[in-house]
């Protein structure tokens, strides 16, 4: 560089004191490109800036950002020209290792930036990538990722609308040089984020082949870190994008997956940390194929061709295999979990797996036997509660069989699932307890839920006790109970007497019982916990309102309304069990069947308490309105107006509850939304010092000189930027959960809206007819008092034709006038007081679903009303421009005008409505 | 399932033609009246069989919109055929035909089948282009031309058949490099077991495709 230097300032620049400063050697040089007719001399020149470009970075691209693209194009045939260029705006993009400064870091976003001002620009960077020169094409490919890692979304839409774009991309993928291959498809595991149409694209040009091509050549699990950004990109393609998962199953490519997951396990193997990555990266590939967010279609699809080509045996071996690192084991049991869930045939291939051990056992009881063990870590035992939900999942044959487990005609010799479950119910560690439950929730469905109630355990010093006993003595008599280990019992006991009168009339009988439950209502909530277990009380009493066939011999349900209305006090009840979907605890546990927890804190509900607490409560709600509960069978048309109004204020609130809640998702939204934003910022800022670490770490080959501690940092700061991706990754997918979730929710509410809509009009028919009959007499009175002022203003203006006006005549007049337009004023709000309660009580939200018919013709009905409505408005807007029309005559009064015409007209308004009508 | 050959379709046209609901009539035999606009493009398969030999297609049905076009034209390069629709009783769908045309045309490899397709023959009453006027225009760029029904299924087999078959027959003829998967075709797994040998086509060499094509099926 220094002979370079040389050469370019000559010998009066050789001395120390004047030598120029960086920026006045760039600028020279970038003369030198610019204008010099010589090839070798603006070659030498471009090599030089190159040089220059780390060191001097910021003057670099100042000075010769335009000029270096203009270099391009100028010399696009001088491989060496153009390679030199294309290195320089690299370096300058990326940000210098040194450097931790956040202005340093931002640079490298705003020459981003500058080169996408000008669309070319990233048109002949694709175009450069079709030459074969190595020196061109690597550094391009280089390039454009940095690109994509600086300004992802707007590189992404540039290169979608550029011409064939995508496909000089997959080219590179071919290329002959190894080192090419790889970088374009890191390139790729870039441009497919979070982006269906190039995903989609991506596919089309056979992406999923040519990558499972790569992972073969390089060994599938024991390849190197090529094989994990191969399946980084191919779950890119495949995650939430359901056409690129149908092309996949129908292209073969699931049967392609089989080597990756064969090969012989035994405790002996080496598991290094590159195989244990591609082994879970490709887990999660599965997973994206069979995740329970995906199209129904989709999921059971590749569910059967997963069962038929072994895939799913492979996996289950991996369960039970020994010397398998916990967080692959955890990833494939959650595999298994979802590939099993929902699908019989799976789940009954999954009910025959045994362990490899000898004698074999279960494999469903090894699963088992894992949740409830203490010693093991909380992720493994949640990813077997997982799987083990899933296998019962839609499956009454499995459910009846773990049941049956139960019963006391069991003759089972050997340890039973049921044995595993009655242990960890009533055992000591409370996360037990809490998994247990859900899991023998899990296994009840409508024919089982009487099953359970034959359940008999042998208690010490109580003798038999049945297990619905056992439940509750537990809840009531140990006040010491973790509240775990309370929510867990309280979910229980919500699933089996959900939909079962015999469990309620069971439940019931124990005088104990209720009194509890209210008492824990009662209690003072001091944290949240309280909460959740007060709310989970006012569930189960509600249960037992709604599936209370009156054969208690303590409770009717009489008496429960009675204990709700009177003792708890309804609005406090219905708050009590409203509350428990708006905490954190319930909203997380919703999002998805899988549980998501770092710790047992996060832990308080699974999924489908969520979804059964979802139905249980419209039910509640509809049960404690005594006008619906007694009309229930009458198609639930209050007859009596007083009813009427209770249900409506009822539906009020309950309206207020649900856009309650949906304002918390918002405000979550917001502070979820302000935390990804300050992490992306984080994350990129992190990401550039990643960008020029990666740049010095290729440089550092070059100068060994680079000292250990830089590594250091280089290597914390790559992890922390990992870290933060990955946390930037997973709020964002939270994000479009929430969205999801939020669309979901809006969605479900305008169609409630629109149901309510159709029925509060047969609601509000007869009320809406009292109002326009009370409109129409007002309407009247004011038409007959018109008349009167017709006929007064009639002789004033005979009078007035022959005498000058008398003052305080008309005076009297147009207070009279005065009067009626504000009573015409006071109709006019009494209607949007109408109108505005009309809008509230479309905004409610409940459901009677049989009500469509009758609906119907009342939907007519109050349109015809709704149309009367509007003539009189028309006939009050009529009034209104008579009136001051009136009044302006009076005011020129002399202007004779023939009264009689005008009150034919009002007259055939006046008729024509009550025809209507 | 195994078969000889791959094809990769394309459905291209204006929006509202009718794209989505003919590939969904030919994948699942049934008709959707209502149907949202695609976003980007959603996919369907297909075997069927011509002179005896199963092929399978993959067929990719686009966006019609404008903003889309782009997208669109990334597909042109990898498909063997296209099924370029309009809708009989809009005539600016018809008219639109030629700006579809040049964009295939321009981006696709110049072997590539496009079917012309006049949909909606169910709704003759409110007809708006003639079948004369989409045979002309058939015969004038050296188009295949159908008019379909999605809703009754009419001649919807027909159309993608139809297509497949001059595809194939362009094979036969050696017109269609089919070592060259970017043409939109590949061959199937059964070609490896010499299963094909007696078809090959005299310019092809099946067996130069095995190693690339025959790999992941």
């Amino acid at each position: 560089m220094a002979s370079i230097l040389k050469s370019v300032f000559g010998p009066s620049t050789a001395g120390a004191e004047s030598k120029p400063s960086g920026a006045e050697t760039v600028q020279k040089l970038s003369n030198r490109v610019s204008s010099s007719v010589n090839l070798d001399d603006r070659r030498d020149a471009l090599r030089a800036i190159k040089g220059m470009s780390r060191q001097y970075r910021r003057e670099v691209g100042n000075i010769c950002l335009p000029l270096l693209f203009q270099a391009i194009r100028n010399d696009i045939s001088d491989g060496e020209c153009v390679g030199y260029a294309v290195e320089s705006i690299l370096n300058v993009l990326s940000s210098d290792e040194g450097e931790e400064r956040t202005d340093e870091l931002l640079l490298g976003v705003d020459y981003a930036e500058q080169i996408l001002k000008d669309p070319e620009n990233l048109v002949l960077l694709l175009r450069l990538l079709e030459e074969f020169d190595f020196q061109v094409r690597h550094p391009t490919v280089r390039l454009l990722t940095s690109l994509l890692c600086l300004k992802m979304v707007d590189i992404q839409e540039a290169v979608l609308s550029s011409p064939m774009g995508i496909s000089k991309i997959m080219d590179l993928l071919s290329a002959k040089q190894e080192v090419i291959r790889n970088d374009a498809i890191l390139l790729l595991s870039y441009l497919t984020r979070s982006n269906s149409q190039i995903q989609k694209i991506v596919a089309f040009e056979s992406a999923f082949e040519r990558l499972m091509l790569i992972i073969s050549d390089e060994g599938y699990s024991d390849g190197s870190i090529i094989v994990e950004d191969c399946i980084t990109v191919m779950q890119n393609l495949l995650r939430g994008n359901s056409s690129n998962q149908a092309f996949y199953r129908e292209a073969n490519q699931v049967q392609s997956l089989v080597p990756f997951f064969d090969f012989k396990l035994s405790s002996s193997l080496k598991w290094s940390n590159q195989k244990t990555s591609n082994v879970l990266a490709m887990l999660l590939l599965v997973r994206c194929l069979v995740a329970p967010s995906n199209s129904q279609q989709n999921v059971s699809a590749c569910q059967k061709v997963m069962h038929q080509c072994r895939l799913l045996e492979f996996l289950c071996m991996f369960m039970f295999a020994s010397g398998v690192p916990t967080a692959v084991l955890v990833e494939s049991i959650n595999t298994v979990a979802e590939v099993v869930r929902g699908n019989f045939v799976n789940q009954q291939f999954f009910d025959t797996v045994e362990t490899p051990s000898t004698p074999p056992r279960s494999g469903i009881l090894t699963i088992l036997m894992c949740m409830v063990n203490e010693k093991q870590p909380l992720p493994l035992r949640l990813a077997a509660l997982y799987c083990f939900q899933s296998y019962l999942y839609k499956n009454e044959v499995g459910q009846s069989k773990v049941i049956n487990t139960l019963l006391p005609s069991s003759t089972e010799t050997t340890v039973s699932a049921g044995q595993v479950l009655c242990a960890g119910i009533f055992g000591n560690d409370s996360l037990s307890i809490w998994m247990t439950a859900m899991s023998l929730a899990a296994a009840l469905n409508s024919s089982q839920k009487p099953q359970l109630l034959r359940v008999q355990l042998s208690m010490q010093g109580k003798g038999q006790v049945t297990l619905l006993q056992q439940c509750s003595d537990v809840l009531v008599n140990m006040p010491d109970l973790k509240p775990l280990s309370r929510v867990g019992l309280l979910v229980l006991l919500c699933t089996w007497l959900t939909d079962c009168t015999a469990a309620v009339t069971s439940f019931l009988d124990n005088p104990v019982n209720i009194p509890y439950l209210t008492g824990m209502i009662e209690h003072h909530y001091n944290n949240d916990t309280d909460q959740i277990i007060g709310g989970l009380c006012a569930t189960l009493i509600g249960i037992c309102l709604v599936y209370n066939d009156g054969s208690s011999s303590g409770y009717s349900p009489e008496t429960l309304r009675e204990i709700i209305t009177r003792r708890i006090n309804q609005d406090s009840f219905t708050q009590s069990f409203t509350q428990l979907s708006s905490t954190e605890f319930f909203i997380q546990a919703s999002k998805q069947p899988q549980i998501q927890a770092g710790s047992v804190n996060q832990i308080f509900f699974d999924y489908p308490f969520t979804v059964l607490f979802r139905q249980v409560s419209n039910a509640i709600q509809r049960a404690l309105d005594p006008s619906i509960e007694t009309n229930g069978g009458a198609e639930g048309v209050p007859t009596s107006s007083q009813n009427h109004l209770i249900s409506q204020s009822q539906l009020s609130a309950s309206f207020e509850e649900h856009s309650s809640v949906v304002q918390q998702y918002k405000d979550l939204l917001q502070e979820q939304d302000r935390q990804i934003i300050e992490l992306r910022n984080k994350c990129q800022e992190l990401e550039r010092g990643r960008n020029g670490n990666d740049t010095q770490s290729l440089l550092s080959n070059s100068a060994p000189g680079t000292n250990g501690e830089l590594n250091k940092e280089l290597v914390s700061l790559r992890e922390a930027s990992l870290s933060h991706s990955r946390l930037q990754e997973s709020l964002r997918q939270e994000l479009g959960q929430k969205n999801a979730e939020l669309e979901r929710m809006r969605e479900k509410c305008e169609a409630l809206q629109l149901q309510l809509s159709q029925q509060s009009s047969s609601e509000d028919v007869s009320r809406l007819r009292q109002e326009v009959e009370q409109l129409r007499s007002d309407n009247e009175a004011l038409l007959t008092e018109k008349t009167y002022l017709d006929t007064q203003l009639n002789q004033q203006l005979t009078l007035s034709a022959i005498a000058p006006p008398i003052s305080s005549n008309e005076g009297e007049t147009q207070e009279k006038l005065r009067q009626l337009s504000e009573k015409n004023l006071g109709l006019e709000n009494e209607r949007k007081n109408l109108l505005t309660r009309l809008a509230e009580y479309e905004a409610r939200l409940t459901d009677y679903g049989s009500l469509e018919v009758k609906i119907k013709e009342l939907v007519s009905k109050n349109e015809s009303l709704e149309k009367e409505q509007e003539d009189l408005l028309v006939l009050l807007a009529d009034n209104d421009s008579k009136l001051r029309k009136y009044r302006e005559m009076l005011k020129n009064n002399n202007i004779p005008l023939s009264a009689s015409d005008d009150d034919d007209d009002d007259d055939d308004d006046d008729d024509s409505d009550d025809e209507d009508i | 399932m195994s078969y000889s050959y791959l094809f990769k379709y394309i459905i291209i046209g204006d929006t509202g033609v009718g794209k989505s609901c003919l590939l969904l009539q030919f994948t699942d035999k049934r008709f959707q009246p209502v149907h949202d606009l695609t976003i980007g493009v959603e996919f369907g398969a297909r075997m069927i069989n011509i002179d005896g030999k199963q092929i399978k297609l993959q067929i990719w049905d686009t966006a019609g919109q404008e903003s889309f076009r782009s997208i669109t034209r990334s597909y042109y390069r990898g498909a063997a055929g296209a099924l370029l629709v309009y809708d009989i009783t809009r005539r600016e769908t018809f008219e639109h035909l030629t700006s579809w045309l040049d964009d295939a045309r321009q981006h696709s490899s110049s072997n590539m089948v496009i079917m012309l397709i006049g949909n909606k023959s169910d709704l003759d009453a409110k007809r708006d282009v003639k079948f004369e006027e989409g045979l002309a225009f058939a015969q004038e760029h050296g188009l295949v031309f159908m008019e379909t029904s999605a809703k009754t299924a009419a001649n919807v087999e027909e159309a993608f058949i139809n297509t497949a078959k001059e595809v194939y027959k362009k094979i036969q003829d050696g017109v269609f490099d089919i070592t060259n998967e970017a043409n939109g075709i590949k061959l199937g797994p059964q070609h490896q077991g010499g299963g094909g040998g007696g078809q090959r086509a005299a310019s092809a060499d099946p067996n130069k495709a095995q190693g690339g094509g025959g790999g992941c099926c």
